[in-house]
């Protein structure tokens, strides 16, 4: 369980994220809806161990800190990947850095998300949507209980969201929990088990 | 995955920048080119340096004063030397120390009587590491005058016995030895005016040119650690931020990133070393020597190189940053080397500069090999790894990790 207890994160006067408070249960899926600048991305990376908040904690199966992170695989909404490396590359460096390369599971990450194509390109030659596939792939290398994606199907075209929902359906399965950020909803709202909404930092019913 | 991996994948990350690494490691062709075309000859006709030395000879043979007078006096009277005679041992000592003299020349009991029996004669040379060019220079000028102006005293030396032999008078004997000295005197001028230059030995003759050359091939070496100071940044603002990465192998590629480094470094010094080689005015003497400078200055340039990128956030602040701080470095190196009247603070950023150690480093190497020189700066750039290393690191961890 992630348990999120008042958080606060400040941009200069601007606060981003105002005293939220949130728990993810074991095996729930939580869609974070709003608008671009309503606070999803920042209460997210926060929830992730990414971005320190300026109040507040975020506590994993009991435990914090750095035992508390390595439960947790984060995509972030920027692409963020080794540009000069390929797709392989990629997916065995990230996951040697997480903890041990695994190319069992990286092969079965390019099968669901239909990388084989483009498997041994370089990702600075990839399209957009490619490229993201590419960074939700990174990561689900490396070992996780909870999974926090922000805003996984920008820029993938309609067959490409389809393979991400399938294979978090997969996960979901598997008893992964998640939080997943989205403009539009539609296609994983059916995945969800329940969703907030937030603007200006706050949690709005 | 073994080690190695994360030090290919690196390198793969460095060298796919392909027009930046082509920059990096291909620019100082043209720098190496025009230099030794161009730059070297004009280096080379100019002896313009000044030294400040201070003398203590405790050999009571009126030879030594004789020929020292010979040597040095055209040069003091040129000004490039200012001499400093002093009484004792630890004077001279506590002047180079203090920076009031770039050099103190030391010639115990006996010097010239052990050298015309043919046993090894020493004269101690003591200077600051800041001044390590000219005591070069003043050593080599030296033992090459001493050389060919002691074959001279031997020749005259020869023909005074003779005298003797012959039952000369005194009067007759003291006229042979003046008018012998004299002669070699005005052979070491005419030796002077035959080579095109003024004075007995052509004090930085060779100085500017050494100078240059190892400043030259620093300097190269520092600017192609550029695209890690960029990748470096780039990495930990953008990559690492934003991913959870264990500390144990955030250090592996930390250390990965070092190693890739030191080798793009490194290839950009197998280009430019045979170049310099393959031009005439270019001469590396000791290539062997010149190796473990390589690899030491490397490593030094490339773990400064991840502290820089690692101290800022955005990858154009840490390219300017460590433009600023290379090129400060650099000219403190160059211009200020040859000051004898350093404040302490900066005489001893100088003796630990790395930038120093490595200029340093290939003078020496290159062009005249003093070993205790080379060992001190081989030490100078591996504290300089050391130390860029460990910070970088602490920084390095501290900006990829909650």
């Amino acid at each position: 369980m992630i348990e999120a207890k008042g958080l606060v994160k400040k941009f200069g006067k601007y606060t981003a994220v105002d005293s939220i408070s949130l728990t993810l249960e074991k095996g729930e899926i939580i869609a974070l809806l709003g608008a671009n600048g309503s606070g999803k991305s920042t209460l997210l990376s926060m929830l992730a161990m990414v971005l320190k908040p300026d109040e507040g904690e975020v506590v994993v199966d009991g435990l914090k800190g750095k035992k508390a992170k390595a439960k947790i695989a984060y995509a972030p909404q920027e692409i963020v990947l080794f540009e000069e490396l390929t797709v392989l590359e990629n997916l065995y460096a990230w996951s040697s850095l997480k903890g041990k390369e695994n190319v069992e599971r990286a092969e079965y990450l390019i099968n669901e998300l239909e990388m084989t194509d483009f498997k041994r390109k370089r990702v600075d030659r990839l399209s957009g949507g490619q490229r993201r596939r590419v960074n939700l792939a990174v990561a689900l290398m490396g070992k996780h209980d909870y999974l926090l994606l922000d805003e996984p199907l920008a820029g993938i075209d309609a067959h490409g969201a389809e393979c991400v929902e399938h294979l978090l359906r997969k996960e979901k399965e598997k008893g992964c929990s998640m939080i997943v950020t989205e403009h539009n909803p539609t296609i994983l709202l059916p995945l969800t088990d329940r969703s907030l909404r937030i603007d200006g930092g706050h949690f709005i019913r | 995955m073994n080690p190695f991996s994360f030090v290919l994948y690196d390198i793969k990350r460095l060298f796919g920048h392909g027009k930046t690494a082509f920059i990096a490691m291909f620019s100082p062709i043209p720098v190496v080119l025009m230099f030794g075309l161009f730059m070297a000859p004009l280096l080379i006709d100019k002896g313009d340096a000044f030294y400040s030395v201070a003398i203590l000879s405790e050999d009571d043979n009126n030879r030594v004063s004789q020929l020292m007078n010979i040597i040095i006096d055209y040069e003091v009277k040129t000004g490039n030397i200012a001499i400093y005679p002093v009484k004792e041992r630890e004077t001279g000592e506590k002047l180079v120390d203090d920076g009031k003299v770039a050099i103190f020349i030391y010639i115990p009991p006996n010097t010239y009587l052990d050298s015309m029996s043919g046993k090894k004669a020493v004269m101690e040379f003591y200077y600051s590491p800041t001044h390590a060019f000219d005591a070069l220079v003043l050593y080599t000028g030296l033992k090459s005058s001493v050389s060919v102006f002691g074959q001279g005293i031997g020749v005259v030396d020869s023909g005074i016995q003779i005298a003797q032999k012959l039952g000369l008078s005194e009067d007759e004997i003291l006229n042979i030895w003046n008018e012998g000295i004299s002669d070699l005197l005005n052979l070491f001028i005419h030796r002077g005016r035959v080579i095109g230059k003024n004075g007995i030995f052509n004090f930085g003759a060779d100085y500017h040119f050494r100078l240059v050359i190892a400043v030259l091939f620093a300097t190269c070496s520092y600017l192609s650690s550029f695209p890690v100071i960029y990748l470096t940044s780039l990495d930990l603002s953008e990559t690492f931020s934003k991913r959870s990465i264990p500390t144990k192998k955030l250090f592996g590629y930390y250390v990965a990133r070092i190693i890739s480094g030191a080798i793009l470094i490194i290839s950009s010094f197998l280009i430019m070393f045979p170049i310099a080689r393959a031009l005439r005015s270019i001469k590396i003497n000791f290539a062997l020597s010149v190796i473990p400078g390589i690899i030491l200055t490397s490593f030094a340039f490339s773990a400064l190189a991840v502290l820089l990128g690692s101290l800022f956030k955005r990858g154009q602040s840490a390219l300017w940053a460590g433009l600023y701080f290379g090129t400060a470095s650099i000219a403190a190196v160059s211009f200020l080397s040859d000051k004898a009247d350093l404040p302490k603070v900066l005489s001893f950023l100088m003796r630990i500069s790395p930038f120093r150690a490595s200029v340093s480093i290939f003078s020496n190497a290159m062009f005249n090999f003093v070993a205790e020189r080379y060992t001190f700066d081989l030490f100078i750039l591996f504290c300089a790894f050391a130390i860029f290393s460990v910070a970088g690191f602490i920084i390095y961890r501290k900006r990829s990790a909650l």
